[in-house]
């Protein structure tokens, strides 16, 4: 938030993050910030329901929105072109695997760039693209607009749901964490490899959550107290990073090696692009983590340590009403923006 | 914001919805921008109104005006025609009526004798009191048998109570024959004659 809008405009809220899961249900979430991260508000609506959207909406005292759409919609590829390639050239490589990113906004996001071997050496990078139907981005936005909001962005949960986690790199050397984070949702699953906060893989897996064995949420334990330690807050007392939690171990046993084996594909073409990283940790988050036995049996076969998402925990008042990996991409969104005018 | 994932939105959706609100913010100020306008100038338009009332108060007065002249001119017109009218009639009623003459004439006038013609003259003349006197003098022309049928017509108008100052002019014996011919002027009595209309109308 720039000091002129605070100048002209006194406080400014923040927008608020608005989430479509693939459920049909539609998340809000407000947080101001001062001394520190507090939830202003927040709610589950169901995208039917118009009455509902705008009585949740007017209990918000923003006017703005930024929106994530659901992670079904959303197109992910890897592809390799050359340096020096047009957007033009990356979008015909993308319809012809899939027509669908001929109506779709598409984004890139280089990842990588090495120097393709043989006889005529051309440098070559790859992009992680990223599209999502014209008609999926108006259709959330006449939603929300039509209940009252002002949409501001659009944005994809691959995205937002790593924001969630950006406090865990502020100092020197997180960088160099590698995490694996698995979003996992009964109509569609997506990993993610991220260098401290920067993704460099995502791909969509064909697993999908079984909702019948998910698990009530326990909150995690309280913030730390304003005169605490607050210098190393993820790496306090406790050996958990702040925002993590640890699966159950208790009836480890993975009933899918499926997806297992999507996940070591994914941690594969990692290891092909940057041999010299290996992941450290994986995260899970979205509603299919509440299966956390799943969770615990699918880090302990991968071999790493396992953690499920819980933004809450840096939001003051959130511990009751907004934790759980459910509402990671949701905080997320509200950790992007709620420190900037848009 | 610099991350490519960060927006999905075109620019030109940006654009549009920019524009829109430009638009929406112009409206509203334009909006403002009357009503300040209209409440500024509430109390002179207030002054406008009673001035308008005012003006027409003042047209319907002014029209009402306007018939009265109208029918006072239109009196005055018919007042001076019936006064002229009445001048008329009064001039008449100063006229001595000539038949009470001649009928005056033809009774003193012999069997022996006949006239001519009669000629009357109005005049007037200042009196010693020095008021306007009008009196018409008549002339008379004729014949008779002889000199003593003249002498008897003159005595006859003498006695006459409408005649004054008759005065036989000439009798002289007409050419190539016996008769006589004969001139006698006189002055009408008005206030007789007068008196005689309203006894005979």
């Amino acid at each position: 938030m720039g000091f002129q809008n605070r100048l002209y405009l006194g406080s400014i809220k923040p927008p608020v993050a608005i989430h479509f899961g693939n459920d049909d249900v539609v998340r809000f979430m407000q947080i101001s910030v001062d001394k520190e991260l507090a939830l202003d508000g927040s709610f589950e609506v169901s995208a039917t329901d118009d009455i509902g959207l705008k009585e949740a909406i007017s209990c918000f005292r923003s006017r703005t929105a930024v929106v994530s759409v659901p992670s079904s919609e959303v197109l992910l590829r890897h592809i390799r072109v050359d340096c020096n390639a047009s957007d033009d050239e990356v979008e015909q490589k993308l319809c012809e695997q899939n027509k669908a990113w001929s109506h779709a906004s598409v984004r890139q996001l280089p990842i990588f760039t090495s120097i393709r071997d043989g006889s005529n050496s051309q440098l070559q990078q790859e992009l992680l693209c990223v599209g999502v139907s014209h008609g999926v981005i108006d259709w959330c936005v006449s939603i929300v607009e039509r209940a009252g909001l002002d949409v501001r962005r659009v944005t994809v949960p691959v995205h937002a749901t790593l924001r969630a986690f950006d406090k865990l790199y502020r100092r020197d050397g997180d960088e160099m964490i590698t995490s694996m984070v698995v979003d996992m949702d009964k109509k569609q699953t997506i990993a993610m490899i991220a260098h401290g906060m920067n993704l460099v893989v995502a791909s969509t897996l064909q697993y999908k959550s079984d909702s019948s064995s998910e698990q009530q949420w326990v909150s995690t334990p309280a913030l730390i107290p304003a005169g605490g330690t607050g210098s190393d807050f993820e790496r306090r007392e406790e050996v958990l990073p702040r925002g993590l939690a640890e699966p159950n171990p208790s009836l480890a046993t993975c009933g899918d090696s499926t997806f297992v084996e999507e996940l070591r594909g994914c941690i594969v073409h990692h290891s092909s692009l940057f041999p010299e990283r290996a992941i450290d940790r994986i995260v899970f988050s979205g509603k299919g983590a509440l299966q956390t036995e799943l969770c615990f049996s699918v880090a302990t076969e991968l071999g790493l340590q396992g953690f499920i998402a819980d933004p809450s925990a840096w939001i003051s008042g959130a511990e009751e009403l907004v934790s759980g990996p459910i509402w990671t991409t949701v905080a997320g969104l509200c950790f992007a923006y709620v420190g900037e005018s848009i | 914001m610099n991350h490519p994932f960060d927006d999905f939105l075109t620019q030109h959706w940006h654009d549009q919805k920019r524009d829109r609100r430009i638009f929406r913010y112009g409206l509203i100020l334009v909006g403002l921008v009357v009503i300040t306008t209209f409440s500024a100038f509430a109390t002179t338009m207030g002054h406008w109104r009673s001035v308008f009332q005012n003006q027409q108060a003042v047209s319907a007065k002014w029209d009402d005006a306007q018939q009265r002249v109208q029918g006072y001119l239109q009196s005055e017109r018919t007042l001076k025609k019936k006064l002229e009218e009445a001048k008329a009639i009064s001039v008449l009623l100063d006229v001595v009526p000539k038949s009470l003459l001649l009928s005056e004439l033809t009774s003193v006038l012999p069997e022996e004798a006949f006239v001519h013609s009669i000629r009357v003259d109005s005049r007037s003349h200042t009196n010693d009191e020095g008021v306007l006197d009008q009196f018409d003098k008549v002339h008379i022309t004729g014949e008779a048998t002889d000199d003593a049928t003249v002498s008897l017509f003159v005595e006859s108008l003498m006695k006459s109570a409408c005649f004054s100052n008759v005065s036989l002019q000439y009798s002289q014996q007409k050419k190539g024959g016996i008769a006589r011919g004969f001139a006698i002027s006189m002055e009408a009595q008005n206030e007789v004659v007068k008196t005689l209309a309203e006894v005979h109308p």
